[in-house]
């Protein structure tokens, strides 16, 4: 018989990377506007910096569910960009810094790539999870 | 031997004719009022090497053999100009020009007269004849600009732009400039011509936006012109046009400065063209004004001084009749004063609950100065006794800050602001981060950036930024601990300055305040200015020095700018291989005057692409070098920690020796040092730089006054960083044989001599300038008679110091001595206290660790650091 609460919460799973990519592809869709001097650096950190901080806790709260629902695989797959995120709070540097974002933009701009690669690959095993889930039954 | 060397001139900030020992000094127009000449030339002309030139490096030279200074006797750069300058007077050029100082823009800084300077035969003074090649000599593309880029207002590293990227990082010598856009005009040449528009506004680039300067042609009989940056033909406007005479050139140059100078004022055109040049009517002068009134601003004598200070200048504040002032004073809680001009006499506001601040009266808090003018006296003359003092130790700093920032967020302006608490109570309150264990580790570099944990000050910064709205801080120290470096962030990020007073006592502190607080109010300023660099295709701007905020990729916002700040910028080759013969930077700073009118400053500069390495050697500046070093060491210092700092500035130094060895040494089996003849100062600089207050090892220097030096070297400019790391000396021992200043304009200076002990002798006096402050030091066997002659009194034993002032007598000993400290102080922009030292004596410290060419406890001597240098060129060959 199918596990509804587990589709269910393989389906959430899906649904919550799908927002952490989208927040990303906005991310870096404002440091473009930036280059393109579209808009003012103090408003583009202003509004980004207000996204950062929800960012990690829903991926950490998301993490935290799979340890919790027995889906280590997928807890284990997350834990480098964890320890990435428990890095930056550690070092107080999860906020952007107006005033240096001209020479960081570079930097930035990569990271931000990355974790859309990441939240990419997390997307596929989820789904990749779902299917098998599905089909399991 | 003729008395021709510029070295023997005491360095002097304001550059004279050269030919200054033969003219009279009514000559040369409003900068001849004052003079300075050589002791030498004084009164010993026959004599020109009679600095005594101190050659310690010769003889150990004769000691070790192996280590010789390269004079130019085997300098490999044929036809080395006589002062390591590029620019040759542009052939055809009138001999005044050539002779002009603003040619040669290293020359003010051969003046520290190293060991390793020695004299150039005569020969190779004529170098325009002897120079191969055009590289380093600069042909406008149009016209030949009657003078070169002042010194004044931009230095480049070298001057030249190397054409491969190869080439740029082979040199190792940073590519980058130096610039100072509100300088004070130092000569003649210095005063810049403002241009009034015609009715077709600033003539610019269509495409690159670029104004039109001196290297741009004049084509198609005048009608059209190309632009240096981008090579578009744009259409003259009709307003503009002039026919062009057999030569190309236009008949009506004459009556252009901007195509004749490299540094023009373009007041801003008619309101027509409005939106391109302000969002809106140019602001007044507006000065708002935060004093710190708890215990220790108090009992320091800081706020009265202050006060004081703040009243005898409010006759002269700029930018009259429009001027705005306002005050709020703070402790534990706030203190506004309503200033409207009907009142009889000013209404003092008090806000003790921080939780929820209102501003009562946004209107009568921030005034007209005209209008409220004797309220304001009133005001001022009452204050003092309004505050007896206190026991309130606490600041609400952050909370007086939001209040002053939302009073004058409609128009823009300036807040100075004076603390001497750390912030203890509402917005803002600051922790003390001082932890002893780490002072003086590589972790102390925490303490020179803001704290992490803070997000009010950057915060505020940035609303400041945005609303035009600088902020001066003038930190007052106790020994304690006030977090320099998250106060000084607000005025970073807003172009404006910090003053830090380590132990202020007003007895003998306030006359530094009084002169701080006054050059503050009445130097130039601009308001709401926005600075741009813009470069040929080529070339683009890698990273920016300076107090400001950097607003898009290019655009730096001042919301003030004045004569003090200057900015450094590095460059960097877009191009692997540049294919033009010549490129231009061209830097505009757009600002509103005292006075209310929008103006926009032009600096534009035509360097020729070389692609020899010899020509960006010997075209190098050598301060300007030293300079750009200093700011990069500053953020290294910053990012990293102070010993990354240091091992860069060394490792740069050796690096562009080692290069100069390997690829332009014409005897390669030579073992000797070779310095290239334009850089033979830089290791002496580079050394003075890692021996500087803010560079230095130890645990001496608080990390307060070292995040202050740190911010003061990030907006020095050239002049003041090689004065603060290079000292001058100058050797009183013989003062009273010094001639007498016969008129107002002529003043002797005493001899200059280097920065070691050889010069201190126990029946010496020596006077030590590092355009912060004097330091008078006296050997302990000064003589009694003349010590009798200075002070009043036969003998310093047992008088303290550090309060001890210096009487004003009639004896000639004493005019003497004022009249050379006056003279020092006149070319100075800051007020220099003058502090007095005892051979001998605890504060003795004070002099000694300026004496840069010695050893120190921590550091090396000099010539050690010579022999350092040499053998790690050897090892890396
Ligand atoms: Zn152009």
């Amino acid at each position: 018989m199918l596990d509804l609460t587990a589709l269910f919460f393989n389906i959430f799973a899906l649904l919550a990377d799908c927002a952490l990519i989208f927040s990303n592809v906005y991310f870096l869709a404002l440091f473009s506007d930036l280059e393109a001097d579209t808009i003012n650096p103090i408003d583009m950190c202003r509004h980004l910096n207000a996204f950062l901080l929800p960012e990690i806790i829903g991926h950490a709260v998301l993490s935290a569910l799979f340890l919790f629902t027995g889906r280590f695989w997928l807890f284990l797959l997350n834990v480098p960009l964890l320890a990435w995120h428990a890095y930056k709070v550690s070092t107080k540097s999860i906020r952007l810094d107006a005033t240096q974002i001209y020479r960081t933009i570079g930097k930035e701009t990569k990271i931000l790539f990355a974790k859309l690669g990441f939240y990419m690959v997390c997307f596929c095993a989820y789904l990749f999870y779902l299917i098998w889930t599905i089909v399991d039954e | 031997m003729e008395v021709s060397n510029i070295r023997l001139k005491p360095r002097c900030d304001y550059d004279f004719p050269v030919n200054y020992q033969n003219s009279t000094p009514t000559q040369g127009g409003q900068f001849a009022r004052r003079v300075y000449l050589s002791a030498d030339a004084a009164y010993n002309p026959a004599n020109p090497a009679g600095t005594a030139q101190p050659v310690p490096l010769q003889r150990v030279n004769e000691e070790l053999n192996n280590l010789s200074i390269n004079n130019n006797n085997n300098a490999p750069v044929a036809g080395a100009s006589p002062f390591g300058t590029p620019v040759n007077g542009v052939p055809g050029a009138s001999p005044r020009l050539t002779d002009s100082p603003v040619l040669r823009p290293s020359n003010g800084w051969s003046a520290p007269q190293s060991p390793i300077v020695s004299q150039r035969p005569e020969s190779t003074q004529n170098s325009s004849s002897s120079t191969s090649n055009h590289a380093g000599e600069v042909i406008p593309l149009s016209i030949a600009p009657e003078v070169q880029c002042p010194p004044t207002f931009l230095r480049m590293t070298y001057n030249n732009i190397p054409q491969t990227k190869a080439l740029a990082n082979k040199s190792n010598i940073p590519f980058g400039c130096i610039m100072h856009p509100l300088a004070r005009p130092q000569s003649q040449s210095d005063v810049i011509p403002v241009v009034s528009p015609g009715l077709c506004g600033v003539v610019r680039c269509r495409r690159c936006r670029s104004y039109i300067n001196p290297f741009a042609l004049f084509v198609d009989g005048g009608r059209r012109w190309r632009c240096n940056f981008c090579y578009l033909t744009n259409d003259v406007p009709t307003d503009y046009y002039s026919p062009l005479d057999a030569t190309g050139r236009r008949t009506d140059l004459a009556d252009r400065p901007e195509l004749q100078r490299r540094v023009v004022d373009e007041a801003s055109p008619p309101s027509d063209s409005l939106p391109e040049y302000m969002v809106r009517p140019p602001q007044p002068a507006t000065y708002f004004f935060l004093i710190d009134a708890s215990f220790y601003a108090i009992s320091s004598g800081m706020f009265h001084m202050t006060i004081e200070t703040i009243r005898r200048t409010l006759d002269e504040f700029p930018g009259s009749p429009r001027t705005r002032i306002g005050f709020i004073t703070f402790n534990s809680s706030l203190h506004f004063y309503n200033l409207r001009s009907t009142l009889s006499k000013p209404q003092m506001l008090v806000v003790t609950d921080l939780s929820e601040v209102f501003l009562p009266l946004p209107d009568d808090l921030l005034v007209n100065l005209v209008d409220s003018r004797a309220i304001v006296d009133t005001l001022l003359t009452k204050l003092p006794s309004m505050f007896p003092v206190t026991q309130n130790v606490d600041s609400a700093y952050g909370m007086a800050l939001k209040c002053a920032f939302e009073l004058i967020k409609p128009i823009g302006g300036k807040i100075i602001s004076f603390v001497s608490t750390l912030p203890s109570m509402g917005d803002g309150k600051l922790p003390n981060r001082e932890d002893s264990r780490i002072v003086g580790t590589d972790k102390e570099t925490i303490l020179f950036n803001p704290s992490l944990d803070d997000k009010f000050y950057k915060d505020l910064a940035m609303d400041c930024s945005r609303a035009q709205i600088s902020i001066d801080t003038f930190i007052f120290s106790s020994h304690q601990f006030l977090d320099v470096a998250t106060l000084s962030s607000l005025s970073q990020f807003t172009g404006g300055e910090n003053y830090f007073y380590l132990n202020f006592r007003s007895d003998t502190d306030g006359e530094k305040l009084f002169h701080d607080l006054r050059n503050n109010i009445l130097r130039e300023t601009g308001f709401e200015a926005v600075f741009r660099v813009r470069c040929s295709k080529a070339v683009n701007v890698e990273s920016q020095y300076g107090n400001f905020f950097v607003r898009s990729t290019d655009l730096l916002a001042l919301p003030n700018v004045d004569a003090d700040k200057s900015y450094a910028f590095q460059f960097q080759l877009v191009d692997n291989n540049v294919s033009t013969k010549y490129v231009s930077i061209q830097a505009a700073l757009l600002y509103t005057t005292t006075f209310g009118e929008r103006r926009i400053r032009i600096m534009t500069q035509c360097l020729a692409v070389t692609n020899s390495l010899a020509d960006i050697f010997r075209s190098s500046d050598v301060g300007a070098v030293t300079t750009l070093l200093t700011k990069i060491a500053v953020e290294k210092a910053l990012s990293s920690k102070l010993s990354d700092a240091r091992d860069m500035l060394v490792n740069r130094c050796v690096d562009i020796l080692t290069v100069y060895k390997t690829d332009l040494a014409s005897r390669k089996e030579n073992t000797q040092l070779l310095l290239p003849e334009a850089l033979k100062l830089l290791p002496l600089y580079i050394l003075s730089v890692t021996k500087s207050t803010p560079f230095r090892l130890g645990t001496e220097v608080k990390p307060d006054e070292r995040t202050y030096f740190l911010n003061l070297f990030r907006i020095s400019s050239v002049q003041n960083i090689i004065s603060l790391v290079y000292p001058t000396l100058y050797n009183m021992t013989n003062l009273h044989e010094l001639a007498t200043p016969g008129t107002e304009e002529f003043v002797t200076l005493p001899n200059q001599v280097n920065l070691n002990s050889e010069h201190l002798s126990r029946s010496g006096m020596l006077l030590l300038e590092d355009s912060q402050q004097m330091i008078l030091w006296l050997g302990r066997d000064y003589p009694q008679q003349n010590m009798y002659e200075i002070f009043g009194i036969p003998t310093l034993e047992g008088v303290d110091l550090s309060t001890l002032q210096l009487p004003q007598l009639e004896t000639p000993l004493s005019v003497k001595l004022h009249t050379v400290l006056n003279a020092i102080r006149s070319q100075k922009s800051v007020f220099l206290p003058l502090r007095i030292v005892r051979e001998g004596e605890g504060r003795e410290y004070l002099f000694t660790q300026r004496l840069v060419e010695d050893k120190m406890r921590n550091s090396t001597s000099y010539y050690d650091f010579l022999v350092l240098i040499h053998q790690r060129i050897q090892k890396s060959q």
